[in-house]
This record gives structure tokens, sequence and C-alpha cells, in this order.
């Protein structure tokens, strides 16, 4: 069976008295998931800031609206 | 729509934190081995891991620092970033780090040139194999995992902030409570 010609593993810290060994097994590569959730966050406030807007808008909008058209007649001036 | 301007840089908690704070707290006291657990459900994992080898063949002084440059540009490696890469381009994504690193793009690349046809795989290749099956005797699945002492320690996870390990390592060392700084009250990865 074939074996390594030498030993595995990359040594962060060495110590010739360890009071204590860690082997630590990692990949090299992340999922993206943090950043991920930080953009659907993103979208979250983004669109809820755009909804925002655009119901504030549509509001004032139609309140112009009421209010030209109860300008534009005599007998609803004023009220 | 594009929301790149808000992609945070993350940081891998065991390179960037708990490495440097052994380092300057405590050296000397705790021997730290990484090892290479390419995942499938990465498949650039697999690539990654060859690249770090192909350093560690060139330069074995230079793996650590190779390997910090990598996962401080984690977001040029992660699923999303390399989806529709080959894997020579991946390859080729690397070679400034491993020159950043200290080893040349020809000796780097030289690890990673496709072997003779019918003998599959690059020169790294029966490393790696050797790597994969270190994990698997020894258990590990997830990333990262951790053998303390010679035993895998299931209580260990990625999620961990430094003032976790900090106050795991020093239960397990019996050493001196470390003061709380100000990355580790936030929990800032």
């Amino acid at each position: 069976m074939a074996v390594p010609t030498a030993p595995l593993g990359v040594p962060v810290l060495k110590s010739a008295e360890p009071k204590l060994v860690l082997n630590v097994y990692n990949d090299l590569v992340g999922s993206g998931r943090v950043e991920l959730e930080v953009m659907v966050m993103c979208h979250i406030i983004r669109y809820g800031v755009l909804k925002l807007v655009l119901m504030s808008s549509l509001w004032i909008s139609a309140d112009l609206s009421l209010f030209q058209k109860n300008h534009d007649n005599p007998d609803k001036r004023g009220t | 729509m594009t929301l790149k301007f808000f992609k945070l840089k993350t940081k891998h908690r065991i390179v960037s934190q708990v490495f440097p704070w052994l380092e300057k707290e405590h050296p000397g006291v705790v021997d730290i081995t990484m090892y290479f657990v390419p995942q499938p459900w990465h498949p650039q994992s697999g690539t990654l891991a060859e690249g770090a080898l192909a350093v560690q063949r060139a330069d074995p002084s230079a793996t650590i620092k190779f390997i910090m440059a990598i996962f401080e540009n984690r977001d040029d490696f992660n699923d999303d970033a390399v989806f529709d890469m080959s894997r020579v381009g991946v390859y080729e994504r690397m070679v400034p780090h491993a020159e950043a690193a200290g080893v040349s793009k020809e000796d780097f690349l030289a690890g990673l040139k496709q072997n003779p046809p019918g003998q599959g795989g690059v020169p790294v290749t029966t490393q790696l194999k050797f790597y994969v099956k270190h994990h698997r005797a020894a258990g590990v699945h997830v990333t990262p995992s951790v053998l303390v002492n010679g035993i895998l320690d299931n209580g260990i996870s990625s999620s961990w902030t430094l003032q976790q390990w900090q106050d795991r390592i020093v239960e397990l060392a019996s050493l001196p409570s470390p003061q709380p700084t100000a990355a580790a009250a936030s929990g800032q990865a």
C-alpha cells in the first residue's frame, strides 16, 4: 500500500513541548453564505425603502389629485 | 440588480484570529497542524487543495502564507465566484497568491500540469489522495474539525467566536484567561 514519503499536514504553530496539540481539518473554500445573507437583507431593505417611497408618492399624488379636483369644483373648495 | 458594494470580505476566524492570538499570547504552548479536507459539494475545494499542495511541493515554507492568502480572498473562490470557471481557470486565479507567497508561476503550475494520458490527475493528486485518506481515517466530515490531542472534538463549530475559541483552549491547556478584545466582544469574524 502506498504511503506518504513525508509527514502530512501544514505546520501552523510548532512547539517542542506543547501543552496542547490541535489538528485542524479545513477546506479552503466558503459557500458565500454570509455574503448571501447580507445581500438578501440589502434586498429586503432596499425594496422596503422603494415600496415606502412609491406608496408615499402615490399617496401624495392621490392627495394632490383630490386637491386639484376639489380646487376645480367651486362647490368643494375649502372642503 | 447587483449589490456588490454591500458584500462583506469574510475572514476565516481560526486563521485570522485564533492562530495569531496563540502565536502572540502563548508561543510554544500549542502545536497546530492544518490538514486539507476537500469537499465535493464545493467542487473547487479539491482544486484549491491541489493549489496548496502545489505550493507545498515547490516550497513547504510558503504553504501557510498561501493558505492565508486564499482565506483572505475567499470571495474570489467561493461557489458563486467560480461556478462557471474551469479547473485550469481556478489554477490561474491562484497564481498571484502563489507568487505573493514566494513561489514562481512556473513552479506552482508544475505541480498542476495534466498528467500523461491514462494516468489522470496532476502531479499533486497522489498527495491529495493521502490527505483524503487521512481525514477519512480520522472520521472528519465537517469543516473545521479539530482533533484535540488526537481525539475529535465535536463541540467545536465554525460559528465559534474568538472568545469561545479562547475559552476552550485556555481550559484545555490550563492557560491564564485572556483579556477580552474589542473584536471578541463584538463577535466579529
